[in-house]
């Protein structure tokens, strides 16, 4: 081949300079892994599997055990995620069949920038809205930190993910479904709850799954409002703590080495517990592609 | 009532239903750019965004500090994670196959992961080495920003015919030439909407701040030590007991969501101006 040796060197530095991103990429991951897992070695030495199960987290005598933690976790990512999943829904059926479109594409816009407000913001706007609110609810029985002000927010923050997957599966929707359906006799509402929500269902769950995805690393506007209390919450009302919060709250401040390895171990679980729902929603996507 | 009208009844129903519930999804945003301007629209003056922090219990004072800390991790964060994510991005754009589809599950999974992890890495590996700092901080940012940077990279040179490549290349123009020459200022409009989006995702992030800096109310642009930031700013003067630091995060509040809601309102602009082009 004619090429001149000065441009295929230039090819050959060019790949390899993309070759080394992409490495690069991977490497960061890999090193995020292993540097947490180093960090939080001597915690997972030393509590195994109590680290999950055991409710004292006591930094005093070194003792960490982050039941109330995980709990909080998951207890206001699935409450953020079952208050905000009708509201998207029902949001999507909207904005694609019954609003004329000069209202549906500022309406969408609307929601879609809910997701660029960052989580600080909602921390303090769920401090002066959110938490009176549920003060009030409690009847006064709770001073409105709580697992479920942590969830109503949470809810806020889920809404334009979930909102967004739903209306875009809706939109994949045949038309000739519909119709074939209205022809029958169907009413509108009818077609959409039977014929067009069935169809959309698993990209529904995926939008959920991703949105559980998001939920259960946030920690900026949950700490300001879910009253980062060590006790195990009984009810809604009472306050709680997730793992990210209490990261926030004590890593700045650590009783020692084994209490920051603790508190890198939660991070971990977090990393983990963020990357399986992300795949796990992914796998839907992927299954709901082969079908259609 | 007769089984037909019931059906009728129930689209009825549900209808309303649907749109009242389209008014509960729009609440929270009014509600949030209501509150930060009935709060903070007072406290916004132009002292305020210029000058450094009074005493709490003195008059006055300002973010200025935390605005160039702020400028300063955003920019450090920008110069290290966006050259990588374009170079990322421009890989997944150039290949096929197996290696690529790796570099990109991995690229989605750093997208989803928590911003506090994050700046826990950043902290392992930077703060171990140098200690709490302005670098640790821009270096969480950079991990994060980078799958935003890359996703938008891919799919804006991908836009790009084929037959651009085609043409240059058998002009005998090398890859790294037909990159650099035909199709980045081919997709360059779609390339800058990705690193303003990038730079968007993280300028309001707070979580990996919290574990890789300290607090500080002095006037600073050294990433050596620890800068006071926008995020952090609102977070310790959000939950302050002093009056007048409450009514001051409110207004650094609005100042950053200001920031940040007009980047992306730009990034729509500019991905709506492009899509007309190219339709046109």
């Amino acid at each position: 081949m004619a090429v001149p040796v000065r441009l295929r060197l230039g090819d050959r530095v060019y790949s390899a300079l993309l070759s080394v991103a992409a490495l690069a990429a991977v490497g960061v991951f890999v090193s995020v892994m292993w540097t947490l897992g180093s960090a939080a070695w001597p915690a997972i030495r030393a509590f195994g599997i109590s680290f999950l199960v055991s409710q004292s987290w006591n930094p005093g005598e070194q003792l960490f055990g982050a039941f109330p933690y995980l709990f909080g976790t998951i207890v206001t990512s699935l409450l953020g995620i079952a208050i905000a999943l009708p509201i998207a829904v029902g949001t999507a059926v909207a904005l694609v069949f019954l609003l004329p479109r000069w209202l549906a594409t500022p309406l969408g816009l609307v929601i879609e920038l809910l997701a660029a407000v960052p989580s600080i913001v909602f921390g303090v706007w769920g401090r002066a809205v959110v938490v009176p609110l549920v003060r009030d609810l409690s009847g006064g029985t709770s001073y409105g930190f709580s697992i479920l002000a942590a969830g109503l927010v949470l809810a806020a923050m889920v809404l334009p993910i979930l909102t967004t997957v739903t209306r875009e599966m809706l939109k994949t929707v045949p038309r000739d479904q519909g119709d074939a359906a209205l022809a029958l006799g169907s009413t509108p509402w009818e077609v959409t709850w039977k014929v067009v929500l069935p169809y959309a269902k698993a990209g529904v769950l995926a939008g959920a799954i991703l949105g559980l995805g998001r939920a259960v690393g946030e920690t900026m506007a949950v700490i300001m409002v879910v009253g980062n209390s060590p006790v195990l919450p009984k009810g809604l009302f009472d306050p709680g703590a997730t793992a990210a919060s209490l990261i926030a709250n004590e890593f700045g401040d650590p009783s020692g080495p084994l209490h920051t390895a603790a508190l890198v171990e939660l991070g971990l679980l977090l990393l983990v517990m963020s990357l399986v729902l992300n795949l796990l929603a992914k796998r839907v996507v992927r299954r709901l592609g082969v079908r259609t | 009532m007769s089984r037909l009208a019931r059906r009728h009844l129930a689209h009825r129903v549900a209808t309303a239903a649907c749109l009242a519930l389209a008014l509960v999804a729009v609440f929270p945003l009014v509600s949030v750019l209501w509150e930060l301007v009935r709060h903070g629209a007072d406290v916004v003056t132009w002292e305020f965004l210029t000058t450094p922090p009074a005493l709490p219990l003195e008059p006055g004072g300002g973010i200025q500090h935390a605005i160039l800390g702020t400028g300063v991790v955003v920019g450090l964060g920008t110069l290290m994670g966006a050259p990588l994510g374009l170079l990322i991005g421009a890989y997944l754009a150039e290949s096929r196959g197996k290696r690529a589809a790796t570099v990109r599950t991995v690229v989605d999974a750093m997208a989803g992961m928590p911003s506090i992890v994050a700046g826990l890495f950043a902290y392992a590996v930077v703060v171990a080495a140098v200690g709490f700092s302005g670098w640790a901080a821009a270096s969480a940012y950079a991990v994060l920003m980078v799958p935003t940077v890359t996703r938008t990279t891919e799919e804006a040179l991908r836009t790009v015919p084929q037959s651009y490549r085609d043409a240059s290349l058998a002009l005998g123009s090398p890859r790294w030439r037909t990159m650099l020459l035909v199709v980045l200022p081919a997709a360059w409009g779609g390339v800058l909407t990705g690193l303003l989006l990038g730079v968007a995702r993280v300028a309001g992030e707070t979580a990996p701040l919290v574990v890789t800096m300290i607090a500080t109310p002095f006037v600073s642009t050294d990433p050596a030590h620890s800068l006071a930031t926008l995020p952090m700013l609102i977070y310790d003067y959000g939950k302050s007991a002093y009056p007048k630091l409450n009514a001051q995060a409110w207004g650094a509040a609005l100042v950053l969501i200001l920031m940040v809601l007009a980047l992306n309102i730009l990034v729509r602009g500019m991905s709506a101006l492009r899509e007309r082009r190219l339709k046109g």
